[in-house]
């Protein structure tokens, strides 16, 4: 009992020492490196170019996990998708081969049952001649509904998207994707204006925001649809009540293999299609798709940190060779200290400070020159599968965490030559 | 008067490869509070091992360490860094001064080890090294200082802690002959002060000015002369 409660005085009469002490010794180490030579910036060189390597390597990681994400994203990254195929097996007097259409009444009961479904829409596309007086071109045209906006991720420039009154009063209203507003109308506002499908009338009433180049696409690039009315198109594409592929969002991207359950369970009670034809109803989970491509941006961005790590280990290799040198040269210094009452820890802690302000002080410069190396980069015009380098701020963090790893790690072997250091030899002939 | 450093029976041995190597065989001998002492001896005596185990830079192979009447020849190296940032100055022959800092960082060095402020550690040391005469060098390099100046800040350094024994190790030996006298000169002032002071020394010149001079011989004391009165 009295041993630690001694015990414990001492840490914290030593704690105290410590916290006393330690902004002179840091003033010390500082006052030391400010006096320092050219040798001890041209090391610095090292780290410069190490973190700058670093954080131009992250960035571009970080770029190209982005792009990955975004590019996923911006179609959306969790649906799943349901379209009927054609039956193998011969079913309550019906024939093999029997085609399972899907059509309003599995959307309701989708929507009604399915408890996983954020939302959930339908989408049929053909290609139709579209004209304006500007122009006659063959054309994707998309039949669906006012879900699809918050599933495929569709953003209005102006006007307005689908809506359900759209649908349930089949009006012949459009949507326009960008670049097809920018083919049909040029500069001019579309919306207001009328487009011709098929010879049938319909009026504009909004123009999407342009998604640039797609991942994926069902039918063609999202830019270049015009989106109809399920209802106004079943009657266009003379498709009667089939809704063409059914289409649901999880609420949560794990979600999706559960939703492709009740969706699965939903149809298949619903088409009367036994367990054992699988293959007549087809699912399509966009997360299988999604995944490996993170993964991919994932590994990515760890080999090239790892390339990273490895620069910077190498300058830190360099510094640590440096501060050995130094600590050598200074040895009749670093005598005098102890002579004058510096502990060895005292001089064990200035060597580690002065080690850790030479690579800190080398890293900032670097990530400084990193950072403006890829603002550079990711000014230039790259095209837009490119991944411009992106600066985050958990770049940032690693690279410091890095740099202060490799600081204390380089200052170990010097400061442990300066723990060596006798007192005595202050006395000696230096 | 009482002793303020007290060794007895002191044995000082080296590792030289396999073998030993003693330095020191068995010193008894008491510092006294306000002595200037004189150690002599030609060279190999253990002047400067005896110094080592006065100034607490390093233990005895044997025997006792008193300072103040406390038997320090067991404390850890930490606790007698401690005792000399508190309490022991050191002037060295090379003077030491560290190449890269200022005279007056310089002489406020031991003032960092026992945790004094910046601006009171750069005030003591300013104070002493105007006393000393370098007022107008307070931020002059070593390398910008003359000899004589060099020691001085050597001297303010060892004094700054207001030791409790001052150590010198040939204080003279690099320095020219007026020189070397203005710096005896200085420290016959601080012995004047009543300050507690050993030197060791090849100079009788340094001895002439001591109280008592302790002559070594092959790590023995070999023969004790009180000079002045």
């Amino acid at each position: 009992m009295v041993a630690s409660s001694s015990k414990s005085a001492r840490v914290a009469r030593e704690l105290s020492r410590a916290l006393r002490l330690a902004p002179a010794i840091l003033g010390e180490a500082l006052a030391q490196l400010r006096a320092g030579g050219r040798e001890q910036w041209l090391t610095m060189l090292g780290l410069v170019w190490g973190a700058s390597a670093v954080i131009l390597l992250l960035s571009f990681g970080a770029g190209f996990h982005r792009l990955m994400d975004l590019g996923f994203k911006k179609t959306g990254d969790r649906y799943v998708m349901a379209f009927g195929q054609f039956t193998s097996q011969e079913l309550g007097g019906a024939r093999p081969g029997r085609k399972i259409v899907i059509d309003r009444e599995d959307l309701a009961r989708v929507r009604a049952g399915a408890s996983s479904a954020r939302a959930v829409s339908a989408e049929e596309s053909r290609q139709v001649t579209a004209r304006t007086p500007l122009r006659t071109r063959t054309t994707l045209v998309t039949a669906t509904t006012a879900e699809i906006a918050s599933i495929e991720v569709h953003r209005v420039a102006h006007g307005r998207f689908l809506d359900d009154d759209d649908d349930r009063l089949a009006r012949s209203v459009a949507v326009l994707g960008a670049s097809l507003a920018r083919a049909f109308f040029g500069d001019a506002d579309p919306v207001g204006r009328a487009i011709q499908l098929d010879g049938r009338v319909f009026d504009v009433v909004g123009v999407l925001a342009r998604k640039g180049q797609q991942f994926v696409t069902n039918y063609g690039l999202h830019d270049d649809t015009v989106f109809v009315p399920l209802s106004r198109g079943q009657r266009l594409f003379g498709m009667g009540d089939s809704i063409g592929v059914l289409i649901a969002d999880p609420f949560r991207a794990e979600d999706s293999e559960r939703l492709r359950a009740e969706l699965r369970a939903i149809l298949f009670a619903r088409h009367r299609v036994p367990e054992s034809d699988p293959d007549a109803i087809g699912f399509l989970e966009i997360q299988q798709f999604v995944r490996p491509m993170l993964l991919v941006g994932t590994a990515l961005r760890i080999l090239l940190g790892a390339i990273g790590t490895g620069i910077l280990a190498i300058a830190g290799a360099g510094v640590a060779n440096l501060m050995v040198a130094s600590v050598n040269r200074r040895r009749p210094e670093l005598a005098t200290r102890r002579a004058c009452g510096a502990r060895r820890g005292d001089v064990i802690l200035q060597i580690v400070v002065e080690t850790l302000v030479v690579v800190l002080a080398g890293g900032a410069l670097g990530a400084g020159l990193g950072v403006a190396a890829m603002l550079g980069f990711a000014a230039l015009p790259l095209p837009e599968l490119v991944p411009a380098p992106r600066l985050e701020w958990s770049v940032v963090a690693t690279a410091f965490a890095l740099l202060s790893g490799v600081g204390l790690v380089s200052g170990v072997t010097p400061a442990r030559v300066a723990s060596r250091v006798d007192p005595a030899t202050a006395l000696r002939a230096l | 008067m009482s002793a303020l450093l007290e060794l007895r029976g002191v044995v000082k041995r080296f590792a030289l490869g396999e073998r030993e190597l003693e330095v020191l065989h068995g010193i008894d001998l008491d510092i006294c509070r306000g002595e200037l002492v004189a150690v002599m001896g030609p060279s190999g005596s253990g002047k400067t091992t005896l110094l080592e185990i006065l100034g607490a830079i390093s233990r005895p192979s044997e025997g006792s360490v008193a300072l103040d009447g406390e038997a320090i020849q067991e404390w850890d190296d930490d606790r007698l860094a401690d005792l000399r940032a508190q309490r022991l100055g050191f002037v060295f022959q090379s003077f030491n001064l560290l190449p890269r800092m200022s005279a007056l960082r310089n002489a406020a060095l031991p003032l960092v080890y026992t945790g004094v402020r910046r601006a009171e550690r750069e005030a003591r040391a300013r104070a002493l090294l105007e006393r000393l005469g370098l007022g107008h060098r307070l931020e002059h390099l070593p390398a910008q200082l003359s000899g004589g100046e060099r020691q001085r800040v050597a001297i303010a350094r060892a004094l700054v802690n207001e030791p409790a024994v001052l150590f010198a190790d040939e204080p003279t030996g690099n320095l020219d002959e007026t020189t070397g006298r203005e710096i005896l000169e200085l420290f016959r002032e601080l012995h004047d002060e009543g300050r507690t002071i050993v030197a060791v020394t090849h100079s009788e010149e340094v001895a002439a000015i001591a109280g008592r001079v302790v002559r070594l011989r092959d790590g023995r004391v070999e023969l004790e002369e009180r000079a002045r009165g």
